[in-house]
């Protein structure tokens, strides 16, 4: 199975959402052999044992629905992240959120490809249910630095819905233009 | 040349002209709504790609009456990328297997159609469906 380090940040994002977070934020930071990424939500937190089964590919947490027997996102970002001799942190707490660090280097022969990430993007600011999610991107590229920050309140305030097709292909457009640009607009 | 980054003043202006200029088509006022299953196995069966693509097509084809959901795994993992449709006077069914060959011929097929794709059908019509007994699914068609 082939993943892209987009489809793990969806993934992630699906997670909070599911997990009932209001607000989710995404912070991406890349600089010369180092990528870290952070996420964290006011979802309903986890306590230790159930960040100890969340870390587990044969588990999955009950109620998603029926007859599902893996849960393997988790599992395998951090295997990724152990490939890559990078680190990650998962801090959770019931009541209290979840978040996850992880850093690595993205020159490693091993690095999944950061893959079609506006796509990533598209998908996850489109997620069914109400909260609001901040992605932030910086990137420090042989001295030249660039950064942008989204907000899915600020992009439902642009489109109005998000499901319609009109909504769905200008917000595509939006975000590969962010990334298209290493210049700040 | 680079693509200039866009700003969201601009997509909001893009929206509004994009609102103007799109002709409401008369569908009975009923709205038809695709939901892809984008959960972990979804995600690594390529539902991002049956997603873009759906997206592209219903452009294409102007299907302006199409709201697109996503939700986590449908509950047919061993199907992904799945895709549930949910329309007026078609019986809601969820497709599998939908690669961006499968979206065209289900955008084509059942939403412009109005015809099954019936060899990707992984789960059974709706239940008045199946009481009106009179569906080609339902006579194992």
């Amino acid at each position: 199975m082939h993943w892209t380090l987009a489809d793990m940040l969806l993934d992630l994002v699906h997670n909070s959402v599911q997990a009932n977070a209001r607000t989710v934020s995404i912070d991406m930071s890349q600089a010369p052999g180092e990528l870290t990424i952070r996420i964290a939500d006011d979802g309903k937190g986890m306590d230790r044992r159930q960040r100890e089964r969340a870390l587990d590919p044969f588990y999955s947490e009950p109620g998603k629905h029926p007859g599902r027997r893996v849960g393997l996102g988790l599992p395998f970002l951090v295997q990724t992240v152990q490939v890559l001799d990078g680190w990650y942190r998962l801090e959770s707490e019931p009541g209290a959120g979840t978040t996850l660090e992880i850093g690595f280097d993205p020159d490693h022969v091993d690095c999944p490809p950061l893959g079609d990430l506006p796509e990533a993007l598209a998908a996850m600011f489109t997620l069914d249910g109400e909260y609001e999610l901040e992605f932030r991107r910086r990137t420090d590229k042989a001295g030249e630095q660039s950064e942008y920050r989204i907000l899915r309140s600020e992009l439902r305030d642009a489109l109005g819905e998000l499901e319609t097709i009109e909504s769905q292909v200008l917000l595509r457009d939006f975000l590969t233009s962010q990334e298209a640009d290493p210049a700040s607009a | 040349m680079a693509q200039k980054k866009m700003t969201l003043e601009e997509l909001r202006k893009l929206r509004e002209d994009k609102k103007h200029s799109v002709e409401v088509r008369d569908t009975g006022s009923k709205t038809v709504e695709i939901t892809v299953g984008m959960g972990t196995s979804g995600i690594a069966s390529g539902a991002k790609e049956t997603l873009k693509t759906l997206v592209a097509e219903l452009e294409k084809h102007q299907l302006t009456h199409v709201a697109v959901r996503q939700s986590g795994g449908l509950g047919l993992e061993h199907a992904e990328p799945t895709m549930e449709v949910r329309m007026p006077d078609m019986p809601t069914v969820i497709y599998g297997q939908v690669s961006p060959e499968i979206v065209r011929r289900i955008v084509s097929h059942h939403i412009i159609g109005h015809e099954l794709v019936d060899e990707h059908i992984y789960d059974r019509p709706a239940a008045d469906i199946l009481d009106a007994g009179d569906h080609p699914i339902v006579d194992g068609e």
